[in-house]
């Protein structure tokens, strides 16, 4: 297991994650392991982090991101 | 249907985020039709919870978080069996232990009956096994559950959107397959809506003493532990039979504790007689004994009585009035003194009954303040008691009435202002010094308030963001219950066993205290009795036997039948020689009463009653003193208020006063009025009561044609008693005790100060009582090894009595040490030290304490012998080890000649010990100035009391004069408007010094200080005096004193004193040295003779 912080996207059709794109190119995303929520630090600016662990045909990713946007990033990567 | 089973509300003390009134609120918003109330370890929140259910059309089902053996179970009531279940479960769990509460599985299976199992979450035994991957072990948990509750126990399973969640659920519902215990789904709900899931956060950091920046498995990683929608449920993957489950669990439960009407506790009734009939039999015997044929009021008290016992009848209360009578029977048959108040005392039947001691009739008291037709709840009935017995009673109130029906109530204590700033400051990351000065400078209103909000920036300094989020998180933590707490004296009384309503926990002094506070207890139909300790009824009944043993051959004194009028108690009580009196020794009281020289019981009603703060706030006591002297006329505003303001000259002084005029003034239904005064309580000031004017004036209008104008006016006037007053019945049976105390001394002051240092029911230091008590020709003797017992006793000395400190009033020496002492010497007296350290068991520390208080003086001639001698035998104790004893026989009775040449002691030193070991120095320490400060014509206390008798007084001009002493105690109240009041004593007599605000502030640092001399403008009204302070010194180096919240220890090696000339500057200062060294020179005011 390592620890990244790499830029991607994800594309969804309703709420499934279908496609995962980082560094240029993008591939289906085959499973969704697991998804739960992390609300940010109310004190400050309130956050709401959405977290995914997937898996794809490369790997396993866990992704955290902000579901009202494509923004997403990869947090650890599962060898 | 969907239920949610497992929700929390913020009465589970800092483990929940929001009211138990919004939880059935957000259920209705998210189309829930069921919710269940389960607290943790505790009941709560249910009462306020199944009214917000009712209220709302929603299934209300209680419950509790239920820990058994360190696991933490959902128990569901299933009817009121399951409920007294779940309660005696708790029970048990919290009498076990205070810090971690448990009940045993044994105990589970015992009380199973009527409940539905849930697993629990985190805090419960499946979710750690299933997280550890301990499957058999969490399997092993469902079959011992499944094996006491069969088909009412499910296994839970929730949601959160947490890591780990997708596959715990996962793994429970495998479980719950393997197993065929049935699943099912709740929210395990924190908090309402996800609006309040910052004070879930803060809550949870401030239970377990964290930061926001620090991480703990119990803080909530998102906000989804809101009450959800059943859709929201399955959109998480709870499955739906899990779903249905819910709802099959709240159709089967069904649970009311609202009943509606009081259930009183079971009275003691004879064979064939209803309660209704003991009740009328009893106050109609008591009747013919207190209202004769031909007595003045039996025709009005008669009347009354009829009238009142239908009113009892109806409400179905008369139960509840014998077993107060059964209470107070039993006191009396102890011979405990007890007296009931409040507003009890307003009825004839209470009076009867032998609850309250004070005729209604004779005081013109209404029945209407105490109870009537439209007033809900339990009638309230304080009792006072014997403060030192006040245990026996409730004791034997368990006794009688059973430990499975008794238990005292509790309170709930609630964040206020200070201490949400104080928490919210120290959760957000701010130094738990910065967060106590932030909270300390906050006054009443909201943190948010600008003051307040101004105050906390500036102590913060700076301009952090984080300051908004502070004052908007403290505001919004005011009012949320931080902790449970133990009502002052109620006692909850049940027919049934108690857990079919409450359970019980223990509170930090070892008390059974049950888990609703009085408005819950009022709702749930059950009786709570006051019983309240008072140390003045101590004393009174202590000095009371005193007396009578005194002259055995004499009719015994009798308090209750003594005649109310003797003009003697009524001088002393005029003249201001009220230290020591019930009610009436305060400086405040002092300095009215002699304006109003009270000289019969109504005289002294009134003045107990004037000084509080509503008569204070409103202006009123000023206005009844001068109409009582005949200083001003008085005027009434409309025909009806003379009626109810005749005996008080138009003034309001009594609660009774505002019911009766918002009643037949106002014209409002008595229900109303009684809401009215109890509203007017709770207000600081009459600014906050305009939004009652329209009311008020506008029924005026219609019910009695008055003028919009007058009623505006008598509005004005009504709205000035705002903040607490007195009842009138309240303040006469407290009356009764102020004459009894003031009778005691003014009669029998040997016995009355042995009783008052007994019981120490006032304001004042031992010292001031001793010197009261000296003024009074009564001598106070130190503690005498061989004669001081274990109370303050009479012992004649010189053909006089005096009063002779125990061996208990030495502080340090324990009661053990003193029975013992006192049982050995009863065999035979003691010879020596030697031989009390031979005979007694005693450690250095308290030989010492002994020794220093001048208890072997009579022995050993001298502290310093004493001293010496109790060294040496110590060592050699010590040293002698398991020999010792034989050491010891030696070196008993030693001789003169082994005794080297000791010094004496200084007089400082022996008042410094006096004052150490026992409180109470053989002579005042201001008696070791005197001489210095006469030569700087600094007065003795006693001189400024000739002023307006021996020597002149032209209160147009008022004498100056220069008077010091010991700081006895400061008080600014609050409705003083910055002024302090500083009693001042001396060896000869005491004084009240008012400090003005700009005069507090420029001596700031100086009044802080123990000892001062002071220097202003005598003020003479009647007998009472006073000093108007202008200049504050400080006097260092007097040993005593009391410290107030101020100062400090001032036992100091200064010795220097600071003294100012009539026209003195302050460059015009000197410092004086006290002691042996010759008086520095000032401008003018020296001596001649040095």
């Amino acid at each position: 297991m390592k620890k990244r912080t790499i830029r991607a996207e994800v594309w969804f059709d309703g709420n499934h994650p279908m496609i995962l794109q980082r560094e240029g190119w993008a591939e289906p995303i085959q499973e969704v392991i697991e998804r739960w929520d992390v609300r940010g630090r109310w004190w400050a600016t309130d956050t709401q982090r959405h977290y995914m662990t997937v898996r794809t045909e490369r790997g396993t990713f866990e992704l955290c991101g902000d579901r009202s946007t494509r923004n997403w990033v990869i947090t650890v990567v599962y060898d | 249907m969907f239920a949610h089973l497992h929700t929390r509300s913020w009465f589970s003390f800092q483990a929940g985020g929001s009211s138990p009134e919004a939880l059935p609120e957000a259920a209705v918003k998210q189309g829930i039709e069921a919710v269940a109330l389960t607290e943790r370890h505790g009941t709560y929140g249910v009462v306020r919870f199944q009214r917000a259910c009712q209220q709302l059309g929603v299934q209300h089902l209680f419950g509790a978080e239920v820990p058994v053996e360190g696991r933490d179970l959902v128990l569901l009531a299933r009817n009121r069996e399951g409920y007294a279940n779940i309660c005696w479960l708790l029970t048990q769990a919290h009498l076990r232990s205070r810090e971690a509460p448990a009940a045993t599985m044994a105990e589970l299976a015992s009380a199973n009956a009527d409940i539905f199992c849930l697993t629990g979450t985190e805090a419960g035994p499946i979710y750690p096994l299933i997280d550890d991957f301990k499957h058999q072990e969490a399997a092993q948990w469902l079959h011992t559950l499944h094996d006491i509750f069969g088909e009412r126990l499910s296994l839970e399973v929730t949601h959160q959107r947490r890591k780990g969640d997708d596959r715990r659920l996962a793994y429970l519902l495998q479980l719950a397959r393997q197993t065929g215990v049935p699943p099912v789904a709740t929210g395990d709900v924190r908090f309402a809506v996800p609006g309040d899931y910052w004070r879930y956060d803060l809550l949870t950091c401030a239970r377990h003493g964290i930061t926001v920046f620090d991480d703990h498995p119990e803080r909530p990683s998102n906000s989804m532990a809101y009450l959800q929608a059943e859709a929201e449920l399955l959109r998480r993957g709870l499955p739906k039979e899990a779903i249905h489950r819910a709802g099959e669990i709240a159709q089967m439960c069904r649970v009311d504790l609202i009943p509606g009407h009081i259930i009183p506790p079971g009275t003691k009734l004879p064979e064939g007689t209803t309660s209704v009939e003991l009740l009328k039999r009893k106050a109609n015997q008591a009747f013919e004994e207190k209202y004769p044929p031909g007595s003045a009021n039996r025709a009005a008290a008669r009347q009354r009585l009829d009238k009142e016992v239908n009113v009892i009848v109806d409400l179905d209360v008369q139960e509840f009035f014998l077993v107060v009578k059964e209470v107070v029977d039993e006191a009396r048959r102890r011979g405990i003194r007890c007296l009931g108040r409040g507003s009890a005392a307003n009825s004839i039947v209470t009076y009867l009954l032998g609850i309250t001691v004070v005729c209604p009739i004779d005081h013109n008291l209404l029945f209407e303040r105490f109870l009537h037709r439209g007033r809900k709840g339990t009638p309230d009935i304080d009792l006072d008691f014997d403060s030192s017995r006040r245990m026996e009673i409730i004791e034997w109130m368990e006794e009688r009435f059973g430990m499975e029906h008794t238990g005292m109530a509790a309170t709930i204590d609630r964040y206020l202002t200070k201490s949400a700033v104080q928490d919210a400051a120290k959760a957000l990351g701010w130094p738990a010094e910065m967060a106590i000065q932030m909270s300390k400078g906050c006054g009443h209103a909201l943190p948010s308030d600008q003051e307040n909000a101004a105050h906390i920036r500036s102590v913060a300094g700076g301009d952090s963001p984080l300051l908004d989020v502070l004052i908007k998180a403290a505001t919004n933590l005011v009012g949320c219950p931080r902790h449970l707490g133990q009502h002052s004296g109620g006692m909850v009384l049940t027919c049934e066993p108690i857990r079919y309503f409450t359970p019980l926990q223990v509170s930090a002094n070892g008390v059974r205290v049950v888990q609703f506070d009085k408005d819950d207890l009022e709702w749930l139909g059950l009786v709570k009795l006051d019983v309240l300790g008072l140390r003045m009824l101590g004393t009174v009944s202590e000095a009371t036997v005193i007396a009578n043993d005194l002259t055995p051959d004499e009719d015994p004194i009798v308090l209750d039948e003594l005649p109310l009028d003797d003009p003697d108690v009524y001088d002393m009580i005029c003249e201001g020689d009220v230290l020591g009196l019930f009610q009436i020794e305060s400086p405040a009281q002092q300095s009215a009463g002699s304006r109003i020289q009270s000289r019969n019981m109504q005289d002294l009603i009134k003045q107990i009653s004037l000084v509080r703060p509503g008569p204070i706030q409103g202006g009123l006591m000023h206005p009844f003193i001068r109409r009582h002297r005949g200083l001003e006329k008085v005027r009434y505003d409309h025909p009806i208020l003379e009626r109810i303001l005749e005996d008080t000259y138009g003034v309001i002084i009594f609660q009774e006063q505002v019911l009766e005029v918002a009643h037949q003034f106002a014209g409002w239904s008595l229900d109303q009025a009684d809401s009215f005064r109890r509203l007017m309580s709770k207000f600081r000031d009459p600014g906050e009561m305009e939004s009652m004017r329209d009311g008020f004036v506008q029924s005026a209008m219609e019910a009695n044609d008055v003028p919009e104008e007058t009623a505006n006016r008598v509005f004005d006037q009504v709205s000035k008693f705002v903040g607490y007053g007195f009842c009138r019945s309240h303040a006469a049976s407290f009356a009764l005790t102020v004459y009894h105390s003031a009778y005691l001394k003014r009669h029998h002051p040997e016995a009355f100060f042995a009783g008052l240092m007994q019981h120490r029911p006032g304001m004042y230091a031992q010292m001031t009582l001793e010197q009261d008590a000296r003024r009074h020709g009564v001598l106070v003797l130190v503690p005498d090894i061989n004669k001081s017992g274990l109370r303050f006793q009479l012992e004649e000395v010189e053909g006089r009595l005096a009063i002779r400190k125990p061996l208990t009033s030495v502080k340090g020496v324990q009661d053990s040490l003193a029975e013992v002492a006192v049982l050995e010497r009863e065999l035979q007296p003691f010879a020596s030290l030697e031989e009390f350290f031979h005979r007694i068991p005693v450690d250095e520390k308290q030989l010492r304490a002994l020794v220093q208080s001048g208890a072997f003086d009579s022995l050993e001639g001298s502290n310093r012998t004493a001293l010496y001698k109790m060294k040496v035998l110590v060592q050699q104790f010590e040293k002698g080890g398991a020999n010792a004893q034989g050491t010891l026989l030696d070196t008993i009775n030693m001789r003169a000649s082994d005794l080297p040449a000791l010094p004496g002691i200084t007089l400082h030193k022996r008042l410094e010990w006096d004052l150490a070991t026992h409180s109470g120095p053989r002579v005042h320490p201001m008696v070791v100035l005197r001489r210095r400060l006469a030569y700087h014509e600094v007065r003795p206390i006693s001189f400024v009391q000739q002023f307006g008798s021996t020597l002149p007084y032209d209160e147009h001009k008022p004498p100056i004069t220069t008077v010091a002493g010991l700081v006895m105690f400061r008080q600014r109240p609050g409705t003083a408007k910055g002024t302090m009041f500083i009693f001042l004593e001396d060896e000869s007599g005491y004084i009240q010094c008012i400090c003005r605000s700009k005069c507090r502030e420029r001596f700031h640092e100086e009044l802080k200080q123990s000892a001062l001399i002071i220097r202003g403008r005598v003020q003479v009204t009647g007998p009472w005096r006073g000093i108007m302070v202008d200049q504050v010194s400080t006097l260092k180096g007097v040993i005593g004193g009391y410290q107030g919240h101020h100062g400090g220890p001032t036992y100091g090696r200064e010795n220097r004193v600071k003294v100012f000339g009539e026209a003195a500057e302050q460059s015009d200062v000197r410092e004086i040295e006290v002691g042996a060294v010759p008086l520095a020179l000032l401008p003018g005011k020296r001596r001649g003779g040095g």
